[in-house]
């Protein structure tokens, strides 16, 4: 049980001394015992900071001050010592980095155990039913715990929680860097976990399809109203940042005020629309005319092949080409090879067989700094790879290495400010941003290098649904221009609405490489590389209209279905 | 704030301090004796940004980590266990002392880099298993270039300063 | 057969080892410990490529003692030998020599708890000798954020890289310089991530166990006959040797 009272949390601003900024006000909300509650809420709006709240470890191991009352059965969690909740309130963080810390899986479930000074001889039951609850295998008692994919260290972070007993778990953005098929996996997990104990568990996620699957009660942390799951979708119509079956049927909505369509989930969404009949022109739309001439050629793979350790390769004999100016979207489960094979465009990995052309020339003789002229190239976890004093200073960082004149740096510069909307920050420190911020900033610091190519790798992991709009629209933007772009990503949406080709990888092998709809029809292949369909998509397939597919952006997808209500 | 390793805020940075000497006490130039490494980086950073104590735990425990998974130089990890730990322990204390000013920063750095070069010339020099006086003598020239290199931790301090300014809140 | 035996004995044997390698003086009696040490590696299941490895790792450190001290000490004892105007004389020589023993014995001493142990298991044992569990706990904290906080440091030198940086001209010096952005990056993620580590060592109870209760492990480590056997029997055999050094 859980009361919240009045709750309200002010940071220090990180930029000016004596002055604090507001993140949330006045929350009062109340979970029962065996409850449980979604927290949704935009970038910045403190999810994180009111989950470390509610255990008692924010203000007082982070920064900041707060007013109003927390009580977690009966205790006031901000006045019980720091750590006296372990065996009551269980925390899993976004961030692993600081919650896996032990060699095995074992040890890592045994760590807390020890703490609270359980004896060895209860131990092993203890981890094993944690292992259990959370949906792991026992056989991975022994394994390392780097040798676990994402989605396990997920679970096994929540193993480690569970084994202390809590009566409360708290979990923050569970899903955040998931492929599609481990955030369905662990959907699965707190399903089973909510039906088999009698747990109080907090969830904050903007996955509004795990949190109608699992909560009671959601609660929009923007602007601090609770709506039981039931009835979230009337709640989320005027929110630009949640799910895409959302972002669609509130365009129906807004359009169609006497059409009331209370789904959300996809399945719902797509249940729901079953019924509806469909009177739009079933036909696809016919293809734009290629280009008569042979496009110039970007990028040139052929028989690329790498391992890192000699016996498993992590590419194995990939060819494609890719034409001057096309966005491609890159696919596949964590661990696919999608990564090492980007890293051979800019000459990070050299190939061991095969050849990689970039605009036309062998990149085995070119530098690192030659590539980078040629491609920007934005690495997993951008937001960690800030170093300047202010985000101008991060921005000239590239361009300037690439000697730029005067002019042409300060044009790219200012347009990449306003492109991302940080000319107000750009004389401050960006290692002191928020994170989607930091992001941005790491994202515009690569796009003033106004390279012929750009390959991003998840560049849009943790960013909300109004974020991701920006980052769709600079790419767009940038695509327009005759850009050519690669992005890797585990956003299907995202890649269905941008990308003209999509590349699907699974274990090292390039398994699907067609344009999207023909590549999200591909289901063997899909679920092998653990890729889920978009949401248009599923839509289409559900009401057997390929119409639909021909445009799998939630605007085309909505306009059809307005089409269909009439 | 006390420095107390039972507060979970001051383990994890200790830690992870701990953990930044020793990752940049990797070799970078192999020589005769020893390697030259960025450790003496992440020590300054570690003593003139959390003060003496942090300094000394993560430059003495962070080398001789170092040393003892270097395969070969492993022996030696006492030695820099003292000179890295007192040169932390020092630095630490001086820039405390000076308030933070530039000179204390000038001060610190210069007495951190003597007490490098001096005590491994002592310990080698004192104790037969370390290489003895010819190792001694062989291996000043290497530790003076190896403190000159470590002396750009003052420029990543000020830099790290400047960059991420919570750094100043944070403290010991 | 070194693996069976717990950590403690294992560092207990190099122990002995080492101090033999201070206290001895006479050549063949440190070569005899070089032997020794080898043949407790190779009995105790340790492979060669071990060993291996570590002498070429010594060869050039040895090489440098062996040709240095004699230079240094060219004034004492009887010229052996005579080159432009360098002189070689047999205490020279010798001195060089038992530097070089000692040093080679430590080096194999004290691989013997280090290679037959992870070190996770290592810090364990050297709790049980009165490490305080804060310091046992933050050591192994050490380990392993030391792997990845070295992973995050390549990766920003990539990223740096990617965004034309060049790291690999010039002198030693202008390459610290050059490192300067990468260092700020990954400091700045280290303390990131001891935030984050402060959070999660405190979610899982540390610091509760002040009083309230004793800290307990999954794997305790335990002295077994074997180990005693192995103290009592390498604790005799170095105070014979001590005996014998001394007289």
């Amino acid at each position: 049980m859980i009361t919240v009272q009045r709750l309200s949390y002010e940071h220090p601003s990180p930029f000016t001394k004596d002055t604090w900024d507001t993140l949330f006000h006045d929350l009062s909300f109340m979970v029962k015992s065996g409850e449980c509650l979604g927290i949704v809420g935009p970038n910045g709006s403190g999810k994180t900071t009111l989950c470390l709240t509610l255990a008692g470890l924010a203000p007082r191991l982070t920064s900041g001050r707060i007013q109003g009352q927390i009580r977690v059965f009966d205790r006031d969690v901000q006045v019980e010592p720091v750590g006296w909740a372990a065996d009551i309130i269980g925390l899993v963080m976004q961030d692993l980095t600081g919650q896996l810390f032990n060699e095995t899986v074992e040890d890592e479930i045994a760590w807390g155990l020890g703490n609270l000074g359980l004896p060895a001889a209860a131990m092993p039951d203890r981890i094993r039913n944690a292992l259990a609850a959370a949906g792991l295998p026992d056989g991975l008692l022994k394994r390392p715990v780097t040798d676990l994919s994402g989605g396990e260290q997920k679970r096994l972070a929540i193993a480690a929680a569970l084994a202390l007993q809590p009566r409360v778990l708290i979990l923050d953005t569970p899903t955040g860097g998931l492929s599609p098929l481990a955030r369905r996996i662990l959907q699965e997990s707190l399903i089973r976990l909510r039906r088999e104990t009698n747990l109080t568990i907090v969830l904050a996620d903007n996955d509004l399809d795990l949190l109608t699957a699992v909560a009671d009660q959601v609660l929009f942390l923007d602007d601090g109203i609770i709506v039981d799951s039931a009835s979230v979708y009337d709640a989320v119509v005027a929110k630009p940042y949640i799910s895409s079956a959302a972002s669609v049927f509130s365009m129906v909505v807004n359009a169609r005020s006497d059409y009331s369509l209370t789904c959300l989930t996809t399945e719902e969404a797509i249940r729901q629309t079953a019924s509806i009949p469909i009177v739009g022109d079933c036909q696809p739309p016919v293809a734009a005319p290629s280009p008569v001439e042979a496009p110039q050629v970007a990028i040139e793979v052929a028989h690329l092949t790498y391992s890192y350790d000699g016996v498993n390769r992590a590419l194995e004999a990939v060819d494609l080409s890719i034409p001057v100016g096309q966005f491609v979207a890159i696919l596949g489960d964590n661990g696919a090879g999608k990564t090492t094979f980007a890293k051979h465009l800019i000459g990070l990995l050299r190939p061991q067989e095969g050849v990689v052309r970039v605009m036309g020339k062998d990149a085995a003789r070119l530098s690192i700094g030659q590539l980078a002229a040629q491609v920007g190239y934005v690495f997993q976890n951008s937001e960690d790879q800030i170093f300047s004093a202010t985000l101008r200073e991060e921005i000239v960082f590239g361009p300037g290495n690439l000697g730029f004149s005067p002019d042409r740096l300060n044009h790219a510069v200012a347009r990449s400010l306003e492109r991302f909307g940080l000319e107000a920050l750009a004389d401050l420190p960006p290692a002191a941003f928020s994170f989607s911020n930091r992001r941005l900033a790491a994202l515009s610091s690569i796009a003033a290098m106004e390279t012929p190519i750009l390959a991003l790798d998840e560049p849009t992991v943790g960013l909300d649904r109004e974020k991701q709009a920006l980052v769709g629209a600079w790419l767009s933007e940038w695509h327009k221009n005759g850009g050519t772009i690669l992005l890797i990503t585990h956003e299907m949406d995202f890649a269905a609405r941008y990308a003209e080709r999509v590349l699907v990888f699974d274990r090292g092998r390039l398994i699907v490489d067609a344009c999207p709809e023909a590549a999200f029809s591909n289901a063997s292949a899909l679920i092998s590389a653990g890729v889920e369909k978009p949401f248009s998509l599923a839509l289409a397939e559900a009401l057997e209209c390929a119409a639909l597919a021909g445009d799998l952006t939630p605007e085309g997808t909505a306009c059809f279905l307005l089409g269909g209500l009439k | 704030m006390k420095f107390d390793l039972n507060n979970p805020r001051i383990l994890a940075l200790t830690g992870v301090m701990t953990a930044l000497v020793f990752a940049l006490t990797r070799p970078i130039v192999p020589t005769p004796i020893g390697y030259t490494h960025l450790g003496d980086v992440a020590i300054y950073f570690t003593a003139l940004a959390f003060g003496p104590w942090a300094g000394m735990i993560a430059g003495g425990v962070g080398t001789a980590l170092a040393d003892l998974l270097s395969g070969g130089y492993a022996h030696f990890a006492p030695l820099s266990l003292l000179v890295h730990g007192l040169q932390g322990l020092v630095v630490g204390l001086i820039y405390r002392q000076m308030k933070g000013s530039g000179v204390g920063l000038f001060i610190s750095l210069l007495v951190g880099g003597v007490i490098v070069v001096g005590g491994y010339f002592l310990g080698e020099m004192l104790v037969p298993i370390w290489g003895g006086p010819s190792g001694a003598v062989g291996e000043v020239w290497f530790n003076v270039v190896q403190v000159l290199v470590g002396s750009v931790g003052g420029l990543v301090y000020l830099g790290v300063l400047r960059a991420y300014p919570r750094l100043s809140q944070m403290g010991e | 057969m070194l693996y069976r035996l717990d950590p403690r004995t294992r560092l207990w044997l190099m122990a002995l080892i080492v101090t033999l390698c201070v206290v001895g003086k006479e050549i063949w009696f440190l070569a005899s410990l070089v032997a020794a040490a080898h043949l407790i590696l190779i009995v105790g299941g340790v492979s060669f490529r071990v060993i291996f490895r570590t002498w070429r790792t010594l060869t050039i450190l040895l090489l440098f003692i062996l040709i240095l001290q004699p230079l240094l000490l060219q004034n004492i004892g009887e010229v052996v030998f005579r080159f432009w105007r360098i002189h070689m004389t047999d205490v020279g020589l010798l001195t060089g020599l038992r530097y070089a023993l000692r040093l080679t014995g430590a080096a194999f001493g004290v691989l013997i708890p280090l290679s037959t142990t992870p070190i996770q298991k290592l810090i364990r044992g050297l709790q049980k000798l009165g490490l305080p569990y804060n310091w046992a706990v933050m050591i192994g904290l050490a380990v392993h954020y030391a792997g990845t906080i070295g992973a995050l440091h390549t990766t920003l030198r990539e990223a740096q890289q990617a965004r034309g940086w060049d790291l690999s001209t010039g002198g030693m010096i202008k390459q610290a310089r050059a490192a300067v952005p990468t260092l700020i990056a990954v400091i700045i993620a280290s303390l990131r991530m001891s935030d984050s580590l402060a959070i999660g060592l405190a979610s899982r109870g540390y610091g509760l166990g002040r009083g309230r209760h004793t800290r307990t492990t999954l794997h305790d480590i335990s002295l077994c006959p074997s180990d005693y056997i192995v103290l009592i029997l390498s604790t005799l055999a170095a105070g014979f040797c001590l005996i014998l050094v001394i007289r």
